[in-house]
């Protein structure tokens, strides 16, 4: 047989063997009946006093949100959390992945998404084009964990879907990170930023900026811009810093790296250097047993389930945010010690999400027609780690601290 | 000796006759592979796919990278490939931001960004000609240092009026301009001079040089072509999105060089390299993408399924008697 005729024939077969994996195997399509048959969140639905709600009585909608690969256990966590408060409310996510290979990945994921019939969608960023997308096809939109600039609020507001823009504190957590390292004793220290490009990398830094100028005591002895771009760039300059400074007592960190490794191999561990960060790594838990963390802000993920209710409720009816040009602001976590981040992270991580079933639905006018943008705020600012950890006492008792951390 | 001479013409016409089965089957696989997606999807997604809608998302979607992908073959037909299409189509949105905050109108930012992109790429060109570095290392150290610039100008993102050029995002302004670019590079490299000697020196440079082509010349306005096609999809890039961010354009790059292999160009240029294929290859990744996401395949299997299918579609047309991938 020739080469070519071989050719062929190996071409065919696997045209054919994926043609057959794909028809069996991996579509996520509406079934006919209201309650979506697919994959779920994993987490405990704790529905609290709407647990006899009879859910045939209410709407069910197609939810979609678009975000960057969920290929690693933090990324992955942002669709989790979409697909928790899909869960909660009998709702079907579709879930689309940036082709970052495309100049206009987020307005073609969401294009794509509006083709694909859903009622509603949640992105973590918008552009002009997102908007046109939404407004053609008449579906309701709400963005969430990243700043919008003005030019795309204003034109998400003249469209009259949008629901609001659910945003964590950067400003906060950063300016926080600083005045914990002087709280807890540093006055000369170095952060370590990404570069400028995006509204939330400003913000972050700004809140740096500030801090810094408020707390004059601080000897800012180095500080590093790097490429988020990929690569180990941030790592290597983090251990060149910690290396070169060895009168370092404390490092800001805008963005989580996993440094746990870093801090060990170059004696910053044992010379008692504080490290003072925004997002949560897993290794982590190493150095907060160590008590070399000052600071760490994290927990973003409840904004994707606040931002959920908003486009629920404006799918039942209900508009919630009298000025959607206000973005919503909430709280991260702040964790300060070893139990408060075995408690965030086996509330995040495992299967108890912070916000219980509960508490979902008492922001949604369908199931507590007492909820309103008060209550949102209240929420916001009601959101800190012993609220949270106390409203899931029951659940976490069932997990005990030296348990829970695989 | 007849009977010899007789032989041999028989077996050269039986030779003959399989290379020229060899040659249409591999001229007609691109076709062939964009038409068996565009059937399977309609199968599998409905009317879903062939709305008219989802045509619209379509020419919307497909519309920077069919368009860089064209200029690309002028410098990609010479066997040279460019690491820095992405800095430089950011440069050139930057460059139409810039332009459009100012008070110009649209036109003029439009050919702002194309002389942007024009200027970057003639610079690259003249330091790959004269300096005699080879044109991978200049095209990845121009993309380091373009991204440092754009690093250092775009602080965030960098907005424009977008209601003042939504109307450039209109599937048929898109669809328009798309037959413009497409029939202009088209009829540059297919029905001039310029596309065989192009060609030629992706065959044999030296060969190109002794038959009398300008080679300095001729690649120094290839990769104008495509600092110019850059700057026009940067500038649509930038009408569509609202605003440039300092990683505008990072990831084309690899949608390019995807959609020269999946069109069945080789990568090492030459005579068999053809406009046509590269333009398939470039519809072939936009279309699997909206085809599986209506499908509702999960996410995970999704790069997967690109990445198999990819295999079978290079493996299928890709030419390996010619030997090195990247000259």
């Amino acid at each position: 047989m020739s080469n070519s005729t071989l050719k062929k024939i190996l071409c065919a077969m696997l045209a054919v063997m994926m043609f057959l994996s794909i028809a069996a195997y991996g579509t996520t399509a509406m079934a006919e009946d209201a309650y979506p048959m697919g994959e779920t969140s994993d987490y405990v639905l704790d529905y609290g006093k709407y647990a006899d709600v009879d859910w045939s009585t209410k709407p069910s909608f197609k939810i979609g949100f678009s975000w960057m690969s969920s290929a690693d256990l933090l990324w992955s966590m942002y669709e989790r959390s979409v697909r928790y408060a899909c869960d909660v409310l009998h709702c079907e996510l579709i879930f689309v992945e940036w082709d970052v290979s495309s100049t206009t990945f987020v307005s073609d994921a969401i294009e794509n998404l509006c083709q694909a019939g859903v009622d509603g969608i949640v992105s973590g960023m918008m552009d002009g084009a997102s908007i046109d997308a939404c407004i053609r096809a008449n579906v309701p939109f709400v963005g969430a964990l990243n700043q919008m600039n003005d030019e795309m609020l204003k034109t998400a507001n003249e469209s009259g879907l949008f629901c609001g823009n659910v945003i964590d504190d950067d400003y906060v957590s950063t300016y926080n990170s600083v005045k914990a390292l002087y709280e807890a004793g540093c006055r000369k220290i170095a952060w370590v930023a990404p570069q400028p490009g995006t509204t939330q990398a400003e913000i972050r830094s700004s809140g740096i900026m500030d801090a810094l100028e408020d707390y004059p005591e601080l000897e800012v002895l180095t500080s590093y811009r790097y490429s988020t771009a990929g690569g180990d760039e941030s790592l290597n300059a983090i251990e060149q810093i910690l290396c070169a400074y060895p009168e370092l007592e404390g490092l800001v960190v805008s963005n989580g790296l996993d440094v746990t490794s870093i801090w060990y191999n170059t004696g910053a561990a044992d010379r008692g250097v504080k490290l003072a960060v925004t997002d949560l790594c897993e290794s982590y838990q190493d150095l907060f047993q160590d008590d070399l963390i000052a600071y760490c802000a994290t927990d973003q993920f409840p904004s994707l389930v606040i931002a959920t209710t908003l486009l629920y409720n404006k799918l039942t009816g209900h508009e919630i945010m009298a000025d959607t040009s206000v973005q919503m602001r909430r709280h991260f976590l702040e964790l300060h010690n070893y139990e408060e981040m075995c408690n965030m992270w086996n509330m995040s991580f495992l299967n108890i999400f912070p916000m219980t079933a509960e508490q979902v639905l008492d922001l949604c006018v369908e199931f507590n027609p007492d909820a309103d943008e008060a209550l949102y705020t209240q929420y916001a600012e009601d959101y800190t780690i012993e609220n949270v950890a106390a409203s899931n006492a029951h659940l976490l008792e069932a997990c005990p601290v030296k348990d829970r951390l695989g | 000796m007849s009977k010899q001479t007789t032989v041999d013409t028989s077996i050269q016409d039986t030779l003959n006759k399989k290379a020229k089965r060899k040659q249409l089957i591999t001229s007609l696989l691109p076709y062939c592979g964009l038409v068996f997606i565009i059937i399977f999807f309609c199968i599998t997604c409905g009317s879903k796919f062939m709305d008219g809608q989802n045509v619209e998302n379509l020419v919307n979607q497909c519309f920077t990278s069919v368009i860089v992908v064209a200029g690309a073959c002028f410098i990609y037909a010479t066997g040279a490939m460019d690491m820095s299409v992405g800095a430089i189509l950011g440069m050139c949105c930057f460059s139409a931001a810039v332009t459009l905050r100012a008070g110009a109108p649209w036109f003029v930012a439009l050919l702002v960004a194309m002389l942007t992109g024009a200027v970057l790429e003639l610079i690259t060109a003249l330091i790959f000609q004269y300096l005699k570095v080879p044109v991978f290392i200049v095209t990845m150290c121009m993309m380091y240092a373009l991204q440092g610039v754009l690093i250092t100008l775009v602080q965030k993102e960098y907005t424009i009026d977008f209601r003042a050029t939504s109307w450039l995002n209109d599937a048929s302004v898109r669809a328009v301009a798309l037959v413009i670019v497409l029939g202009i590079t088209y009829y540059l490299f297919h029905q001039t001079k310029l596309g065989p000697k192009l060609k030629a020196i992706g065959a044999n440079r030296e060969t190109a040089i002794q038959g009398g082509i300008n080679v300095v010349l001729v690649t120094c306005i290839g990769f104008c072509i495509l600092g110019a096609c850059c700057g026009i999809g940067g500038f649509f890039t930038l009408t569509r999105m609202g605003y440039t961010t300092a990683s505008a354009g990072a990831g084309i790059m690899l949608n390019v060089m995807i959609g020269m292999v999946l069109g069945g160009n080789p990568l090492t240029g030459g005579s068999r390299f053809k406009l046509i294929n590269a333009i398939i290859g470039a519809l072939i990744v936009t279309i699997l993408t909206n085809g599986l996401t209506l499908m509702g395949l999960i996410p995970a299997l999704l790069e997967t399924f690109k990445g198999v299918l990819y295999l079978i579609i290079v493996f299928s047309t890709y030419d390996k008697s010619k030997g090195v991938l990247v000259s």
